[in-house]
């Protein structure tokens, strides 16, 4: 049953409250009542059977001095016949208020002091008192309502006759009725002396047990300076000064708490962590630091915690509500649960961090953290700022990407000029909202995310790879929010790399080229093939950008974890810059393919027989009006079953080897088993292969298992612009489609 | 004539019966006993009976009064009873009922005159009936009931 817990008392005890000076009263009637009690029915029993004893005695003895009297006026026997002791013996009956008789030896009542003519008693020959009496010298009975006792009358050893006295019963009962009556008035009074007793004492008891009530009264209320005058030297005295003392203790004891609460509440209003704790309602405790409120708004009482960030951060908020389930089942280790609730939180722009701790009892002074085992009663909260942090290492992280970046300008700069240019269009094409299909939204934002990685920006390369998995997983298009993140990135560290890297518009041209051109002018070449010498400077070397390409394979490797050798072929040959971006941004794709699917971790070319480090062949060449720019390894090559079994899985051909090869080329299909970003998406192929058909070419495979890949890319150009200058063009691979 | 002297004789015959039958009648050679030291040596017959149901309790001599007696319808008895005008079973209630109340002493039950003469020697306030034939010792005297 619960208590009450303002009287103390138990639920039961329901109804009007009594007082306790009530209480005493009464206890002292009940007790004075039950001695009366008890003591009415010992004496009402003592007094009964005394008063028998006492009136057989008295009977007793008037019988035996009647007898010693008619004993000396016998001459014999008592005569039957002889009445002559009649009127003495009535005469003495009234003297002493008995009923005496003096009987013959047969039976005969000669005398009585009742009845004027004794012989109509008859006989008393068998009255039980006279069979005694005949026996034994004395008899006793009480019968027809009076009590007898007759004794023998005996002279020199004779029986003479006998003697006996008797009193009606209604004597001994109307005695025993006066002492009851008497006791009954007595009871009275003394219940009544312990009426006014009780009332008397139970008030001087109540007094001082009242002041204390008010005191403590007092002292609930807050008032620790009250204090009880101590009236009394008994255990109430006693405990009205301890009761005092308690008080002061409690005086001291607030006061220091008072002032612990005071510096706590600095330490809460200034601290710059988020403070706070929740049961296992998730209902927000009272006390916590200020900042709270001040980054969250106010939390009303009794509000959830998970109610309290939903505003902010729905997503943070189903997944505590969600897992806050599991911690109340506390299956699993404590530590394990805390580590799954949501440690990120986000309120409008501001960025949180979110750590938790167990703590076991809510009234264990130390809060001392959850040990295994243990069910938690409050879980303590720690909510730290992470804004300016995070904006720091963001911006920190962009500073080491602009500068690897940077020094890669150094090396490179028109390489890096053209992924700025290429990437650029690729970011405008993709937030530009301009109903870009999915598939090649797909192939634009993996290939942006493959350039970006291999230009150290990895930063935007985390973030394609994050809005490439969220497409595949829902099959579906950039949103908004992730164009506009994707744009304000770029943006920033474009922007950044532009006023670095100044004008882009520059021509760089190598000192043979220059000799040519003044070697042509000091020849007579005409003018107009001067000027086209001059013009082509601004078209791109296919050496140059394989350069790039093979450095940026290297990168690969390197943050792969693999050994490569890059070996670059080319015969010189430029091509334009412009209608070229799509395919070299798509032909990092084959790069990264080749280090990642194809080259062999080391471990494994050894064991192959292999020298350790791949091999990496980029080759570019003119013929017959197109180029030829081809990419081989000598990795382990296209395992085609696997190809062919996740063909199937897809719903593709592969029936026939070119049903696997065009396999290779569909979006989706991917030879890993799960994506990096580097690879393993299975979309990098698709988007060669649509670079290449823009431009009017095509790509074709040769593999062989164990021996390696080789990726050949033909594109047709529409003049002399891919033509060799000065060194005369050389196949790289024989033209053959596997 | 006849008739009224016939029962004039009825009625003489019957007072005379009438007479004998309650008062018995005095047997001569009786006499009344006391000790030796009571010096009295006459009694009325008032006294007599004072003495006799408890009306004296001492003689002259300071002895205590000490009835001697013959229980039942016994020649001394009748004599005694005679004496004070009733009859023995009168006298015996009359006795008893004294004994009774305490005014007179327990009478010596006696059986004979001889017991009466030997009560008379030995008890100073003796006083007994008996028959005159039987010899009185010095220790003893009669009394005259006049």
């Amino acid at each position: 049953m619960e208590a009450d817990a303002r009287t103390g008392t138990s639920g039961g005890a329901a109804g009007r409250p009594i007082s306790l000076r009530a209480k005493l009263s009464a206890g002292f009637l009940a007790v004075t009542l039950a001695c009366a009690a008890i003591a009415g029915a010992l004496v009402d029993r003592n007094v009964s059977r005394t008063t028998l004893a006492t009136v057989e005695d008295r009977l007793s003895y008037e019988a035996t001095m009647l007898g010693q009297m008619t004993a000396a006026a016998l001459f014999g026997e008592v005569d039957p016949n002889d009445t002559s002791l009649t009127e003495s013996v009535r005469a003495l009956g009234i003297a002493v208020h008995t009923e005496l008789a003096i009987i013959a030896n047969d039976g005969t009542v000669v005398a009585s002091s009742e009845a004027d003519d004794s012989r109509r008693l008859g006989s008393q020959r068998a009255a039980p008192e006279i069979v005694a009496a005949r026996a034994s010298g004395r008899g006793t009975s009480i019968r027809a309502g009076h009590m007898f006792v007759a004794r023998s009358i005996v002279r020199d050893g004779k029986v003479l006759g006998f003697a006996r006295s008797a009193v009606p019963m209604s004597e001994v009962t109307s005695y025993v009725l006066a002492v009851r009556r008497q006791m009954a008035w007595g009871s009275a009074i003394a219940l009544v002396a312990a009426g006014i007793l009780g009332v008397f004492f139970s008030s001087r008891i109540v007094r001082p047990i009242r002041d204390l009530s008010e005191g403590a009264k007092k002292v609930g209320a807050g008032n620790f300076d009250h204090t009880i005058v101590v009236r009394t030297h008994d255990e109430i005295g006693e405990l009205a000064a301890s009761f005092n003392d308690m008080t002061g203790s409690l005086r001291r004891t607030v006061a220091m708490l008072d002032g612990r609460n005071r510096d706590m509440r600095v330490v809460l209003d200034n601290v710059t962590q988020g403070l706070l704790t929740i049961d296992r309602q998730c209902v927000i405790s009272k006390e916590r630091s200020a900042v709270v409120e001040t980054w969250f708004g106010r939390a009303p009482e009794g509000t959830r915690f998970p109610d309290y960030i939903r505003q902010g951060d729905p997503t943070a908020a189903d997944s505590f509500e969600l897992q806050w389930e599991q911690v109340l089942d506390g299956i699993l280790p404590m530590a394990l649960l805390l580590d799954q609730l949501p440690k990120r939180l986000t309120w409008r722009d501001r960025q949180f961090e979110v750590s938790y701790g167990a703590v076991a009892d809510r009234v264990d002074a130390a809060r001392r953290p959850v040990d295994a085992d243990e069910r938690f009663e409050q879980l303590l909260i720690v909510i730290t700022d992470v804004t300016a942090r995070l904006a720091a290492e963001r911006a920190e992280a962009e500073q080491r990407e602009v500068a690897s970046v940077l020094e890669r300008a150094t090396r490179d700069r028109s390489g890096v000029l053209d992924f700025l240019l290429s990437s650029e269009a690729q970011v405008r094409e993709l937030t530009g909202g301009g109903g870009l299909a999915l598939v090649d939204a797909k192939r634009l934002l993996h290939t942006l995310k493959g350039n970006c990685a291999v230009f150290g920006l990895h930063r935007i390369a985390q973030y394609c790879h994050e809005i490439e998995t969220r497409m595949l997983e829902a099959d579906d298009a950039m949103s908004p929010e992730e164009r506009a993140g994707l744009r304000s990135a770029w943006t920033r560290i474009a922007e950044r790399l532009s006023a670095l890297l100044g004008d882009r518009s520059q021509v760089t041209i190598d000192d043979a080229e220059h000799e040519a051109v003044l070697k042509a002018l000091s020849d007579g070449t005409t003018r107009a093939d001067v000027a086209r010498m001059i013009q082509d400077w601004r078209s791109e070397r296919v050496r140059d950008r394989l350069q790039r390409s093979a450095e940026q394979a290297r990168e690969i490797a390197r943050r792969l974890g693999k050994g490569i050798d890059v070996d670059v072929v080319s015969d010189g040959q430029r091509l334009p810059r412009g209608t070229w971006s799509e395919f070299w941004a798509a032909f990092v794709h084959l790069l990264r393919n080749a280090v990642d699917h194809g080259i062999e971790p080391a471990d494994e070319r050894r064991d192959r027989g292999k020298p350790e480090a791949g091999r990496i062949r980029l080759a570019a060449a003119y013929h017959d009006g197109s180029v030829g720019i081809s990419v081989s390894d000598d990795g382990r090559g296209i395992d085609w079953d696997l190809i062919a079994a996740r063909a199937r899985r897809l719903g593709l051909p592969s029936e026939s080897h070119e049903d696997l090869v065009a396999a290779l080329f569909v979006d989706g299909l991917t030879s890993k088993t799960d994506a990096n970003q580097v690879s393993g998406r299975g979309v990098g192929l698709g988007a060669l292969l649509a670079a290449c058909r823009a431009l009017g070419g095509n790509v074709t495979v040769q593999s062989e298992v164990g021996r390696g890949t080789t990726f050949h890319c033909d594109i047709p150009i529409a003049s002399d612009a891919g033509k060799p200058r000065r060194e005369p063009g050389r196949s790289l691979v024989p033209a053959g489609t596997v | 004539m006849g008739r009224t002297i016939a029962l004039g004789l009825a009625m003489s015959l019957g007072i005379v019966t009438a007479l004998t039958a309650s008062r018995p009648a005095i047997a001569a050679g009786f006499v009344v006993l006391v000790n030796a030291a009571n010096p009295i040596v006459e009694l009325s017959r008032t006294e007599l009976k004072r003495a006799v149901t408890g009306g004296i309790k001492q003689w002259d001599s300071g002895a205590v009064v000490q009835l001697g007696i013959v229980p039942g319808d016994v020649p001394e008895t009748q004599y005694l009873a005679t004496l004070l005008g009733s009859t023995p079973r009168e006298l015996l209630a009359r006795i008893q009922e004294q004994v009774f109340k305490g005014e007179l002493r327990r009478p010596a039950i006696l059986r004979s005159s001889a017991d009466c003469v030997s009560f008379a020697r030995s008890v100073q306030g003796a006083i007994c009936v008996a028959s005159d034939a039987e010899p009185v010792p010095p220790e003893a005297h009669a009394v005259t009931i006049r």
